[in-house]
């Protein structure tokens, strides 16, 4: 299996972050084409490509637009750079590495929603993202290319931990000077996204940063790679207890979640014995355990979001490999807990309810549980679905931690005698302390 | 809004299209379970607790009810299983860490979580009782946080209704809690409402730890007698005394707000005046009743001074009594001088003062009489009558004193019963008054008497009906009334007091909470259209 890079191609290019020199390499020849296109042409163009969102649920960008402008268009346009998500770095990584290509994307996606005015929501902890994005800002502004005349982008950073799968509001709520929630739809159909009383349309970076190559290169170069339902790459966020953690990027339909982890990112740790992958971070269903590796890199073939014969939902290609010194109780308790913590706190079923299973779950590595409440558990995280909560962070934790009860049934039951059977050696790695190849 | 109606487990509702779905639920009577939602403020739908099931084409939806529209035809289903279990799996969630100290809980018996859990469900998962965690927030609000469910009406208020920068949401997760801004403190004339919208008794009155349960209390409908704003009330009592007074927005006229000075200010704030006086000395109704008589039938020139705190029916027999004394007519006013102060949610409390002004005038009308404001008063005067009846000591304040003998009606020791001859003891217009008022946009309200007035004090009503007649032929309220009406003068032309009772649904007992928990006690008295305009 072998690294396929679009979005990052080039990042190892000295200075590729300066706009002189990603003007030099070609860059800027997609929003050059946009404007020459018209917003229509690019919507056309962009369908044509066959993008699909890379937030995690894989909607056709071109299609969204389509929608949009026959409701009259966006005032504004929201890069969302926030990635909550405990192992996901992809949005970060772009913005550090390759800042020109999302800005060239933004403002390809201004032109084709109508947007006049945009926005990167970014978290005030990603420090040297934001540094280098208002740097490439401040080149672009001082080339003429945005302010004055061209288009106004605004770097936003907000502050704290953020609740995962919240959806479009939530950089919106954010933007607008909110609390770090997201808010419910108001029951009424069509775009429930607006900022500031005005339409908006919320895209994360990541989606935004192929869009430059979508028009540079055409659709149909675009669509050469990737599967046929799903075209382009995707860049996985690698970590875990493995040899090289870090972001791969992969022709999507052209692997498997085995080779991704064992042949790129180099298997195990000491090649100790793999026990499960959570291959989309601390949303995964199923887990996927050592025998189940063989699943596709291509959201075409699972359930959600392709409607393919692989049950469990494809995500948002963030891979956290475990090896048999990981318990899996261990591993519920750290999802439950941190989902715990980042929850927005305005759902009782995820502010109250995943303390509860977080506590329940430590009670049972600790060994001080009983059957009754790992049943009630079971009950509680099974049925944390979508009308118990506004957004999907409470529903993502608790099919979590089904998925992780449902593929080692006997381990958690094991921990009921005694607590934790199982010969750790390391625990899992806390995200923040990953390391990244780049 | 067009009727439609809607089919909810199978009957038919009528409803209006585009109205709230919970809103019109609740008006026909089909009750749901809920916390963040409140009529009057934003609905963030996040508490999760009206969950109903929308049958459509593809099948059953579970949704949140607060954040529907109603459209012609939809069909909910309460009765569903998946949406029983959703609601009571939410309320389970919510007890988790909600210590359940109903027992020693001031909001017991009226808790809208209590009735949640007692109807919906909930409390199967054992919960672990959180730290106790007091925040004083004022003199008469103090937040309990552990009993806290984070439905965030109070902030929401602040925002939106009361326009004081107050609460706020701080830190997420199960550390979430609300928390009160610089100095911590919920000052302000709207802070008493939060008493009335905390969902959990997380928000009370320390105050009500003394008070009867609530399920002790007789709820007496009334109109509140502040200012000219007329804000209907419900008047608590228990054992012949008041214990708190809320907001009635079951009255076609009413709200769900109140602010403190008609939430609190049915308290004297000293001693009332509990007997007749004559220089200085209490006396006998008797004696007093005949010495007012006497000085104002001797008087060469006298005058009477009406009060706003004065019922229609008392203005009516005093400006007929004024006729007979040949007294000259004035009324005494107190404005704010800033105005009206309107809140952001349209709420107001009106510059005016006192209930009645508008009434007093409406009354001196339709008797042909005419008005003048108590500042023109002349000099030269042997007798003045003077009418006060707040209850902090206001009143006509440029009197003649010492050259003219006067005769002050009021309801606490005052500086016009310290300058009068005989000082006659009335009724608080707050409790203890039997009539009507005239609100300032001109609406005749129902006020009704909750409780007797202390000692030897006596309704105002009683006294110049004693007056009028030199003995005790008393008239009552709704007799006066009727002779009011006669005079087919607006706005009282065609009333009485069977068509103004009807019209203002007058509480027949039960005092269960506030604002919008006491609308829902009684729910399905107010059409859903209402509610979405109310203040």
């Amino acid at each position: 299996m072998k690294e396929h890079r679009l979005l990052f191609e080039g990042i190892d290019v000295p200075d590729v972050d300066r706009l002189r020199v990603y003007r030099r390499r070609g860059g800027g020849g997609g929003i050059a084409r946009a404007l020459d296109l018209g917003a229509e042409g690019v919507v056309d163009e962009v369908t044509a490509s066959g993008l699909q969102g890379r937030g995690g649920l894989w909607r056709p960008v071109g299609e969204r637009w389509q929608t949009l402008r026959e409701r009259g268009g966006a005032r504004y346009l929201v890069a969302d750079l926030l990635e909550p998500e405990p192992g996901r770095f992809r949005d970060r990584k772009l913005a550090e590495r390759q800042p020109h290509r999302l800005l060239e994307g933004v403002r390809i996606a201004a032109l084709a929603t109508g947007a006049s005015a945009a926005f990167l929501c970014i978290r005030a902890d990603a420090g040297r993202a934001r540094k280098v994005l208002a740097a490439a800002l401040a080149e672009l502004r001082e080339a003429g290319e945005t302010g004055g005349h061209g288009l106004p982008i605004h770097l936003h950073p907000v502050p704290g931990s953020l609740p995962v799968a919240a959806g479009d509001s939530l950089p919106l709520n954010l933007i607008e000077g909110g609390r770090p929630e997201p808010r419910a739809a108001d029951g009424t159909p069509g775009p429930a996204t607006t900022l500031f009383g005005e339409p908006a349309a919320v895209h994360t970076a990541t989606t935004l940063g192929y869009l430059p190559l979508v028009m540079a290169g055409g659709s149909a170069a675009f669509r050469a790679v990737g599967s046929a339902a799903a075209p382009g790459t995707q860049a996985f966020c690698v970590s875990g207890l493995v040899r090289r953690p870090g972001l791969y990027e992969v022709a999507l339909g052209a692997g498997t979640f085995r080779g991704l982890v064992e042949g790129l990112a180099g298997g195990t740790l000491e090649d100790r014995p793999l026990k499960f992958v959570l291959h989309s971070g601390y949303g995964s269903t199923p887990v996927l355990r050592e025998a189940e590796l063989d699943r596709p890199l291509d959201p075409a073939d699972w359930a959600s979001p392709g409607g393919g014969g692989l049950d469990g939902d494809f995500g948002s290609g963030t891979v956290i490999v475990a090896d048999e010194t990981v318990c899996a109780v261990d591993t519920a308790r750290l999802v439950a807990g941190s989902l715990a913590r980042m929850s927005c706190a305005q759902c009782p079923p995820c502010r109250e309810g995943l303390a509860w299973a977080a506590g329940a779950l430590e009670r049972l590595e600790a060994g001080a549980s009983n059957a009754g409440e790992l049943e009630q558990l079971r009950t509680r995280a099974s049925s944390l679905t979508s009308p118990l909560a506004l957004c999907g962070h409470g529903p993502l934790a608790g099919s979590s931690v089904s998925a992780l009860t449902a593929a080692f049934a006997e381990e958690f039951e094991a921990h009921l005698e005694g607590g934790c059977p199982v010969a750790k050696d390391l625990s899992m790695k806390s995200p923040e302390s990953i390391h990244v190849r780049f | 809004m067009a009727n439609v109606t809607i089919h909810v487990d199978g009957e038919t509702v009528e409803a209006q299209e585009g109205a709230n779905l919970l809103v019109a639920l609740l008006s026909a009577g089909r009750w749901l379970p809920h916390a963040c939602f409140h009529p009057a403020l934003s609905a963030p739908a996040s508490c999760r607790l009206c969950v109903a099931a929308l049958e459509g084409p593809e099948g059953r939806e579970l949704v949140t009810s607060c954040n529907q529209k109603v459209r012609g035809g939809m069909a909910v289903s309460l009765d569903a299983a998946e949406a029983a279990a959703a609601r009571e799996r939410v309320l389970d969630d919510l007890l988790l860490r909600h210590p359940a100290d109903c027992a020693v809980c001031e909001r017991a018996g009226e808790c809208e979580l209590q009735e949640a859990v007692r109807v919906a469900g909930g409390g199967r998962t054992p919960s672990e009782a959180r730290e106790p965690e007091r925040l004083v927030l004022g003199p008469r609000l103090v937040l309990d946080r552990r009993r806290c469910i984070l439905c965030t009406r109070c902030v929401r208020f602040g925002e939106e209704v009361s326009g004081e920068p107050g609460l706020a949401v701080e830190g997420g997760g199960a550390g979430a809690r609300i928390a009160a801004g610089a100095g911590e403190r919920i000052a302000g004339p709207m802070a008493g409402n939060l008493l009335d919208l905390c969902p959990a008794g997380a928000l009370s009155d320390p105050g009500e730890r003394e008070s009867p349960p609530p399920w002790r209390l007789t709820g007496v409908s009334s109109v509140c007698a502040g200012c000219a704003s007329g804000c209907a009330t419900r008047v608590d009592v228990h054992d012949g005394r008041v214990w708190r007074v809320k907001p009635r927005p079951e009255d076609p006229e009413g709200g769900f707000w109140l602010c403190d000075q008609g939430r609190y200010g049915w308290q004297p704030e000293g001693e009332r005046l509990l007997a007749p006086r004559r220089e200085d000395r209490e006396t006998g109704w008797d004696t007093a009743l005949a010495g007012v008589a006497e000085e104002m039938e001797q008087a060469r020139r006298s005058a009477v001074i009406l009060s706003p705190y004065l019922t229609n029916e008392e203005a009516f027999l005093l400006i007929q009594l004024a006729g007979r004394w040949s007294a000259e007519l004035y009324l005494w006013e107190q404005a704010d001088p800033e105005g009206d102060r309107v809140f952001p949610g349209g709420f107001t409390i009106s510059a005016s003062r006192g209930p009645n002004a508008a009434g007093v005038r409406a009354v001196a009308r339709a008797s042909g009489s005419s008005l003048l404001p108590a500042p023109d008063l002349p000099g030269g005067l042997d007798v003045v009558y003077a009418v006060g009846g707040s209850l902090c000591g206001e009143g006509p304040d440029n009197l003649p004193v010492p050259e003219t003998r006067l005769i002050a009606h009021d309801v606490t020791p005052s500086p016009l019963v310290d300058g009068a001859v005989i000082a006659l003891a009335g009724a608080s217009a707050w409790t203890e008054k039997e009539g009507t008022f005239v609100d300032g946009p001109g609406r005749v309200r129902r006020a009704r008497s909750a409780v007797e007035p202390p000692g030897d004090a006596r309704p105002d009503l009683w006294i110049l009906s004693a007056l009028w007649h030199g003995g005790p032929n008393r008239d009552s309220a709704d007799q006066v009334f009727a002779r009011l009406a006669r005079t087919r003068h607006r706005p009282f032309a065609g009333l009485d007091y069977g068509t103004l009772d009807e019209g203002d649904h007058p509480t027949s007992g039960e005092a269960f909470g506030g604002g919008w928990s006491s609308w829902l006690q009684r729910r399905g008295l107010v059409p859903a259209a209402d509610l979405g305009t109310r203040p």
